[in-house]
């Protein structure tokens, strides 16, 4: 076993935990890197990892390198992740406690490599006749925790009847343990905001908002990269790419620098690749793929207080920067959608992407400090609000709505065709972190 | 007329798929680097075997050599300069089609062999786009026939010496590109093989010498499908000043490279879509297109 980090030399097929998305809202271009990732293990030169797995991946991830060639190689990247170190998750025992899937079906559910028998046992046939009269065979599944175009630690339970998904739970299966847990590591930014908010600061700077929409801008990039290549669309996965790898630096130099001269440089390419991404995401391509998928209807989102992108794509004019004093000084004006399906989703963010370079781009312009006479009760992060709660002496994540939209997401994708089922959950951006909703 | 004899067409097949690679890495990852195909070429050759733990296994290791078998049959029936065929038979136009057929088998073999959820789909989905799209082929390839009076490749190529049947045929032509594209399952009609949906769906966990068979023959299936929409279409080898089969080898190489940008520039279709698609309006307007066929001959080509 060689441990190394990805040198961009040839292409290598690869394993990678948990996915190509999260790795490049962390900084890590992989396909820059001659990382192409694979379904299947027994195709893979590498696992690709971070330093620390997750433990619910634990089992799903030793089992991958056990199927792996045997002249396979580990190669290990820096991740905000919590978990066991890599070493003794593929040689230990893999018993690690599924801190997120305690008392449910953890050591149960492996990826969709998993066969019940060996044989075609996932198949039985079914009594009740399906919509055209035929008994199916249903063959019913599980997808995750390592699925292609679903977030690592995602796992979404299917039954199929023929090609069409009769029912469907979705199920975000990684927590973080530790006494002070980076509720997502997926926004980790968005999450340091909602943090200082809770502890009253009213001093923020320019910085701290430039942090969290370089996030916003790069979280929704990687998004669309993994959308494309769900929709078997390469010409979007490669134009969402083009726009992730110029938004890593606008990002880096939010981290590093704050607003500044140097970030309106950086912004410059990025407001041209996105103008590249805008055309293929209002072409009647993109249209006619999503136009009607996965419709939800306001009605829902409200009664489950849902937010976010999934609730401004049905018109719901809900984003805690709208209430944020430094966001109206910068006219912010929350990005809305009409249809509730999987295409207003994508506008909304694609929107989003937009708006959060505009602020940048004020920010840049101006990047002396954003005070707020009153502390921002929730923070708006790339999939939703966030919020910290006290209880007694622990401070409890909130993103309200989160475990109501994956119920939501489960029934938008029943009835549909499974290359459709595919696209709308992925449309609703969902992330595999347990997070108190 | 002479025919290639069984080792040309090996070779055609071997250089057209390397020639396609190329062509392929160019527009998917925007370089030239044929030492780097060799390299990725070399590094499957050299994994093991994926030996599923099934009561089925046997469909899954014979897929492989089904598929190319196909694939090398079809492209025998490519006209690709006078006297140079692989076989020449009066019936050859719709013997490709035949020879696809086996195709379908392969596809479902793999999926089902492999034991995998989504592979099984892979193979359901592959049988239900053949079915929907083999009948407009089978049309439109009759379609062509009537001018030549004659369904052999080579006489279908000899009558377009003036015009291109894709010009006096357009329907005939607009419906055979995608349908030749479904039952070769060229992107965006992948459907089988799914990166995104199926995780690389029936083929996806073969390795070694089985995942290169599986990459030749599909870049062979591209070869025969690009060349034959040539034959048919595009006038196959007539052109001013080149040798007849280099004007041959170079529409048949714009036609593939065609169909592979076209295939990075569009969604996958969905086959629920593509499926009525075919059954209700392919095979009326591939009706439609044999009677226009027989009016163009009637006053055109008697």
């Amino acid at each position: 076993m060689v441990v190394t980090t990805p040198p961009a030399t040839r292409t290598r097929t690869a394993i990678v935990v948990p996915d190509e998305a999260a790795w490049l809202t962390w900084g890590h271009d992989l396909a820059a890197a001659g990382i192409r990732r694979v379904a299947a293990a027994e195709r893979a030169e590498v696992l690709v990892a971070s330093t620390l797995i997750p433990s619910a991946l634990v089992p799903t991830v030793k089992e991958a390198w056990e199927r792996m060639p045997p002249d396979r190689r580990l190669e290990l990247l820096d991740a905000p992740l919590p978990g066991v170190p890599a070493a003794e998750a593929l040689h230990g025992d893999g018993h690690h406690e599924h801190a997120a899937d305690a008392g449910e079906r953890g050591h149960e559910m492996h990826d969709e490599h998993e066969m019940h028998d060996g044989g075609h046992d996932m198949m039985a046939i079914v009594g009740d006749p399906s919509e055209d009269g035929l008994v199916m065979e249903a063959i019913s599944f599980t997808l995750g925790p390592l699925a292609p175009s679903l977030p690592g630690g995602l796992v979404v339970d299917l039954s199929l009847d023929g090609d069409v998904v009769a029912s469907a739970t979705v199920r975000a299966t990684l927590a973080a343990d530790g006494a002070e847990p980076i509720p997502d590591p997926l926004a980790p930014r968005a999450w340091e905001a909602a943090r200082a908010a809770h502890d009253g600061a009213t001093d923020d700077t320019a910085a701290s908002l430039a942090r969290v929409e370089a996030e916003r801008a790069l979280s929704h990039a990687a998004w669309l990269r993994t959308f494309g290549t769900a929709l078997g669309w390469a010409q979007l996965a490669d134009a969402a790419l083009d726009l992730a790898r110029v938004l890593l630096p606008v990002r880096a130099g939010t981290d590093a620098d704050g607003p500044g001269r140097r970030l309106a440089e950086l912004l410059a390419p990025a407001a041209q690749r996105l103008r590249g991404v805008e055309r293929l995401t209002s072409s009647g391509r993109f249209r006619r793929r999503l136009a009607g998928e996965g419709r939800l209807d306001a009605a829902q989102l409200r009664q489950h207080g849902i937010g976010g992108p999934v609730a401004r794509a049905c018109g719901i004019p809900a984003d805690a920067r709208s209430d944020d004093e430094r966001y109206r000084r910068l006219d912010f004006e929350p990005q809305l959608a009409d249809g509730g399906d999987a295409l207003a989703r994508a506008h909304v963010r694609v929107r989003e992407i937009a708006e959060s370079l505009r602020l940048l781009s004020a920010l840049a312009a101006d990047p002396a400090p954003v005070r707020s006479a009153t502390p921002a009760a929730s923070v708006e992060g790339p999939r939703g609000p966030l919020r910290l709660q006290a209880h007694g002496d622990r401070l409890h994540p909130r993103q309200d709505g989160s475990d109501a939209l994956r119920e939501l997401a489960a029934k938008a994708i029943t009835g549909l065709e499974l290359a459709s089922a595919t696209a709308v959950l992925v449309s609703f951006d969902l992330s595999p972190w347990q997070v108190g909703g | 007329m002479s025919t290639a004899s069984p080792f040309a067409i090996v070779a055609v097949a071997l250089g057209g798929a390397a020639l396609l690679a190329l062509i392929e890495q160019l527009i998917a990852e925007r370089r030239f680097a044929p030492a780097a195909l060799a390299g990725r070429a070399a590094g499957t050759l050299r994994q093991p075997l994926s030996m599923p733990d099934v009561k089925d296994a046997w469909l899954y290791h014979g897929a492989p050599g089904l598929l190319l078998l196909g694939a090398i049959l079809a492209l025998a029936m490519v006209p690709w300069a006078p006297g140079f065929r692989g076989l020449d038979l009066s019936t050859g136009a719709i013997l490709y089609s035949g020879a696809l057929a086996y195709v379908t088998p392969a596809v479902f073999m793999a999926g089902w062999g492999a034991g995998r959820p989504l592979q099984v789909v892979g193979g359901f989905r592959f049988i239900a786009l053949m079915l929907a799209f083999e009948m407009p082929l089978v049309m439109a390839v009759t379609a062509v026939g009537a001018p030549a009076e004659s369904l052999r490749p080579s006489a279908i190529v000899d009558v377009q010496h003036a015009v291109p049947l894709a010009l006096s045929q357009p329907l005939a032509f607009v419906l055979f590109v995608p349908a030749i594209m479904a039952v070769c399952f060229i992107a965006p009609f992948d459907l089988p093989q799914a990166e995104g949906e199926l995780g690389g769906g029936t083929f996806a966990s073969y390795t070694g010498m089985h995942a290169a068979v599986v990459a030749l023959a599909q870049k062979v299936l591209l070869l025969g499908a690009a060349g034959m929409t040539s034959a048919l279409f595009l006038a196959g080898w007539h052109g001013p000043l080149l040798p007849p089969a280099l004007w041959m080898a170079v529409k048949t190489l714009a036609v593939a490279a065609l169909m592979l940008w076209a295939g990075r520039r569009l969604p996958r279709a969905r086959i629920d879509r593509q499926l009525p698609f075919a059954w209700k309006f392919a095979i009326p307007l591939a009706i439609v297109a044999i009677a226009w066929s027989g009016l163009v001959t009637l006053l055109f080509y008697r």
